[in-house]
Formats: structure tokens, sequence, C-alpha cells
């Protein structure tokens, strides 16, 4: 568990592909929410110190939603947040979330950030110093283009535009355990990334190209 | 003269915490009671103008969200202390 000033973060890992799943607890008032839904409610409940209050969904890939269900069920007053267009929400008790929109839970401010690209509902979540980037940015590389309502223009964009505007130290915490740490610092993962060292879009598309070539090879 | 070392320093303490407080929770209810914050953007305005909201971009609104239209906007001294990037 990672305290930090006047919240905690714990990390699980599980679900379909590596996933995370985040547990936040307001440390004044104990209020607790979960960033994403990717694993069983079973492995997390014993870390609840009451019902949580909200589920904030990075995004709507089925990886990261698989449980809300359960969630629901078991709270049946959980808020579920997510972007204004996703519409696998609506059956849930479901909050959208407009670009930028702040969150107070307790005496936490989560911003919203919107940040399409990998798909076309992806939100971020900025809780200072700490930054969610669901499957956006990871530990490592930015996130992939690969369903029919991704675009590659639109994660450029996301990623240079908004997410390496925050300040240098802001910490990520993504959407997988893909990188060979589990959370990194914006100025660490420049480093460590060649794509997020783009000179422009077109860079970053022969980029994205040669990454992708890469995988097929290996 | 002990006592008095005390007084000084409780009252140096808990003058710091209330100053904390003040600072980032006057902005009022919170998720659990259903309200979000936000700074308003030039995408705002149109649908702010519609429910005869006089607004500014770059001002804070407290609002609900039903079906992804406002409800229950008012426009707020400030937006929790966020900072906007």
């Amino acid at each position: 568990m990672i305290p930090i000033s006047n919240f905690s973060i714990r990390t699980f890992c599980g679900g379909y592909d590596k996933n995370f799943c985040y547990l936040i607890t307001c440390s004044h008032t104990g209020y607790q929410i979960l960033i994403d839904a990717p694993i069983d409610q079973k492995t997390i409940r014993p870390f609840f110190t009451d019902a949580p209050l909200a589920i904030l969904i990075t995004h709507s890939h089925h990886d990261h939603i698989h449980h809300i269900d359960q969630y629901q069920n078991l709270y049946p007053d959980l808020i579920i947040l997510g972007h204004q267009d996703s519409p696998v929400f609506k059956k849930y008790n479901f909050k959208p979330l407009k670009d930028k929109s702040t969150i107070k839970i307790g005496n936490l401010h989560i911003q919203s950030l919107y940040t399409p690209g990998h798909y076309f509902d992806s939100v971020c979540f900025k809780l200072d110093p700490v930054l969610f980037t669901g499957d956006t940015l990871f530990v490592g590389r930015t996130g992939r283009v690969l369903s029919r309502k991704s675009s590659l223009k639109n994660l450029y964009k996301s990623v240079y535009a908004i997410i390496l505007k925050l300040p240098p130290h802001t910490r990520i915490f993504p959407g997988h355990n893909y990188g060979k740490e589990n959370t990194i610092t914006l100025e660490e993962n420049i480093k460590i990334s060649p794509l997020l060292q783009a000179k422009s879009f077109n860079d970053f598309k022969l980029k994205m190209e040669f990454y992708e070539s890469s995988r097929i090879k290996s | 003269m002990k006592w008095l070392n005390l007084f000084i320093f409780l009252m140096f303490f808990l003058n710091g915490c209330s100053s904390n407080e003040n600072d980032c929770n006057d902005c009022g209810g919170g998720l659990i009671d259903g309200y979000l914050y936000k700074e308003i953007t030039i995408d705002d305005v149109s649908d702010l103008a519609e429910m005869n909201i006089s607004s500014e971009i770059g001002n804070c609104i407290r609002f609900k969200m039903v079906e992804s239209q406002f409800s229950d906007v008012e426009v707020v001294d400030d937006c929790c202390c966020i900072q906007f990037n």
C-alpha cells in the first residue's frame, strides 16, 4: 500500500491480462473508491472498511469493467463514474462525466481528464500527485489503437497535449502491469519510452508502426 | 510558564489545522450528495445558456448530471482547490 499524504492506494493485479485495480482510501474520512473493476470482489472486499462509494471507470473495454455487476449487486448505492458517451454503463447507478469534472469524495478531489485514443471513452483520473491512466499510458509505452473506436491521432493528442503537460513528477498508475515497475513518474517514463519521445504526429505514427512490427516479430 | 508554552503551542497547532480546512473544503456538497464540479469551458456555454445560467469560461460550477445533461447547476467561487493545467 502506498500512502500519499491524505490518501492511500492499494494495488491489485489480476483479471484478463495483468489488469490493475486500485483501491483509494481517503485518510481523513475513510471513504473508499475503486479505479476500474477488472478483479473479482472476493479479492478486494477484505480491504473495504465500509461500502465503497464509487468505481471510476477509465474506459469501457471488457477487461476493465468485467466485475461491475458484482460490485453493483453487492453495493446498490455504489456510483459508477465514466465518460458521458459510454453506452454500457446506463444500466448501473451511473454518473456520466464531462471532461475536467471534479469529483469530491471526502477530502479528495479527483479530476477527470478526457483522453480518447486507445478507446473513444478513455478517461484519466488526476488525484495530485497521481494520475490513473487506464490504457492510455503504461510504464514504458503508450496504449495501442486496436479497436474500431480507437484513434491514433486522438491518442497522440491525449498523450502529448494533455498528459505530458502535467508536472513531470506526476506519478502514473496504469491499467495493466506491462512495465518493469508498477508505477513511474512522467519524467522517468519519457526517458524509457520511445513512444513518448516523438517530435510530431508523423514521428509518433512511425514509432507506433515500429512498435507494432516489433511485437509481431517477437 | 509551562502552561503558557503549551497554550501557545496548541493555538498554533489548531490555527494551522483550521486554515487548512478552510482552504479546500468550502465548496459545498460532494459525490455523496450527487454533485460534481468543473471549470466552464467553451463546450459548456451553450448548455448553460439553455438553462438561463449566466456564466463565463473559466468560472466554476457545481452541478449534477442527468443522462449527460447538466442539472442543479450553481456557479461557485472555486472548484475545490483543483488547479487546472
